[in-house]
């Protein structure tokens, strides 16, 4: 019984983390767009002209958007959200497994976690 | 293209629609709409927006394949995380099951945006296996779902790595388990794989492997896979994040079309009956299908229109 309630917790919170992380991607991207269409929505934009190979993505730059109420940087904070939403909910899986003392699923849940870190370095330095 | 170009092929090619070029504020709601549509079929179908995505902004509105993917990869995430919220909590996902294939749809998702983003593969090879994964999704669609009851063997494989559980069937649990955890993860890493290359989540595959490999039932099998989709869309997604293919005037307005309208999708699939709208779908995803492989051979994805 104890193992089921714990299990229907781990629900509840994966499901709430999911429906939080999304609900705020979209309202905080929403706002970037109506930004970004008051800002220069008369500006012409031509999708031929995007680059070969763009320009790497920078904290910095993202920071440094957001400092200034930037309509482009805050619409990257709601993609930058949505992102990292699954991440979060792998994160709070592992610290129910620590909990629940599920040795096996603490190691699965870590292989993932290591793989997407993978990703994250390859992203980083390419 | 040649002059006896069919008309209808005509119609959506950004040469002759000369979408490719607009205003800001054109740009933004178009996109929101064609994702908000995208939204309400994946929705409908189950099988995620990312198959409207990719050949709208590719073939309509000429932006370059791999921004396409990537804006596919974040708008499969939100999709995804949005069902699952509802399916996790209603008790079906199997979060076991679903981590431990997540091992292997993680790994084949970072070899597939590795391949896409360091080798040269021309865009209109993978056009062409868009297209070709598309014609089996329709085909694998529109089969009857098989819906397996496993029982829980003690010592088994499937069994130390916790592979079974119950899910509600007519308001009591009940239990099942599963076969063949390693040959599962082989195609999920394949499922994986195309996630990555393609910004498409990889859905039949998911569910070819569960349903018929492991032997799930169908409830578990659907739900967990969309469970899956997003943390597989992120391990790959990362990589064009990073890079640099995230493009916030395109994927934003693509990101609040794709939640409203699997948001609407699921409330109206809860309305209606879905089987007449399904075969419709799948019509429509073959003709796509056949449009993507068509432009893909007459190197529609590599021409650059001025």
């Amino acid at each position: 019984m104890e193992a089921n309630k714990q299990k229907k917790d781990l629900e509840l919170i994966i499901s709430n983390t999911l429906r939080i992380g999304v609900w705020s991607a979209f309202w905080i991207a929403l706002l970037g767009v109506v930004m970004l269409i008051f800002a220069n929505g008369a500006l012409k934009i031509n999708t031929q002209n995007l680059p070969e190979i763009p320009q790497k993505f920078s904290f910095e730059e993202l920071w440094k958007g957001l400092m200034n109420f930037d309509a482009h940087q805050i619409a990257m904070l709601g993609v930058f959200l949505l992102l990292i939403t699954p991440l979060i909910r792998v994160i709070f899986a592992l610290i129910a497994y620590t909990k629940q003392k599920n040795i096996m699923y603490v190691w699965i849940t870590f292989i993932v976690l290591l793989i997407i870190g993978i990703s994250i370095w390859i992203g980083a330095v390419h | 293209m040649q002059k006896d170009t069919p008309f209808f092929i005509l119609v959506f090619n950004s040469k002759y629609l000369a979408l490719h070029s607009m205003d800001q504020i054109s740009f933004s709601l178009l996109l929101i709409a064609i994702a908000f549509f995208a939204g309400v079929i994946g929705a409908l179908t189950g099988l995620g927006g990312g198959i409207i995505i990719v050949p709208a902004l590719t073939l309509a509105l000429g932006i370059p394949m791999k921004y396409a993917v990537a804006t596919s990869l974040i708008s499969v995430i939100g999709t995804s995380s949005g069902a699952a919220a509802a399916y996790v909590k209603e008790g079906y996902t199997n979060m076991e099951i679903g981590m431990f294939l997540q091992i292997a749809t993680t790994l084949g998702a970072i070899i597939g945006a590795v391949v896409i983003v360091w080798f040269k593969i021309p865009v209109d090879i993978l056009g062409i296996i868009f297209g070709a994964v598309l014609v089996l999704t329709a085909i694998l669609t529109a089969q009857k779902k098989p819906d397996h009851r496993e029982p829980i063997t003690n010592g088994s494989l499937a069994y130390k790595l916790q592979l079974f559980g119950t899910f509600p069937v007519n308001g009591k649990d009940e239990a099942y388990g599963s076969r063949n955890p390693i040959l599962g993860s082989l195609v999920m890493v394949s499922a994986g794989f195309l996630s990555g290359l393609l910004g498409v989540g990889g859905g039949v595959f998911k569910v070819l492997a569960m349903d018929n490999v492991m032997r799930l039932p169908f409830k578990v099998s659907t739900t967990t896979s969309n469970f899956m989709i997003g943390v597989t869309a992120v391990a790959s997604a990362i990589i064009y994040f990073a890079g640099g293919y995230v493009i916030p005037f395109i994927t934003a307005p693509v990101l609040i079309g794709i939640i409203l309208g699997s948001f609407v999708g699921a409330k109206v699939l809860a309305k209606i009956n879905v089987n007449l709208l399904k075969r419709i779908f799948a019509i429509l995803v073959a003709v796509i299908a056949l449009y993507m492989m068509y432009n893909g051979i007459v190197g529609n994805f590599s021409a650059k229109h001025h």
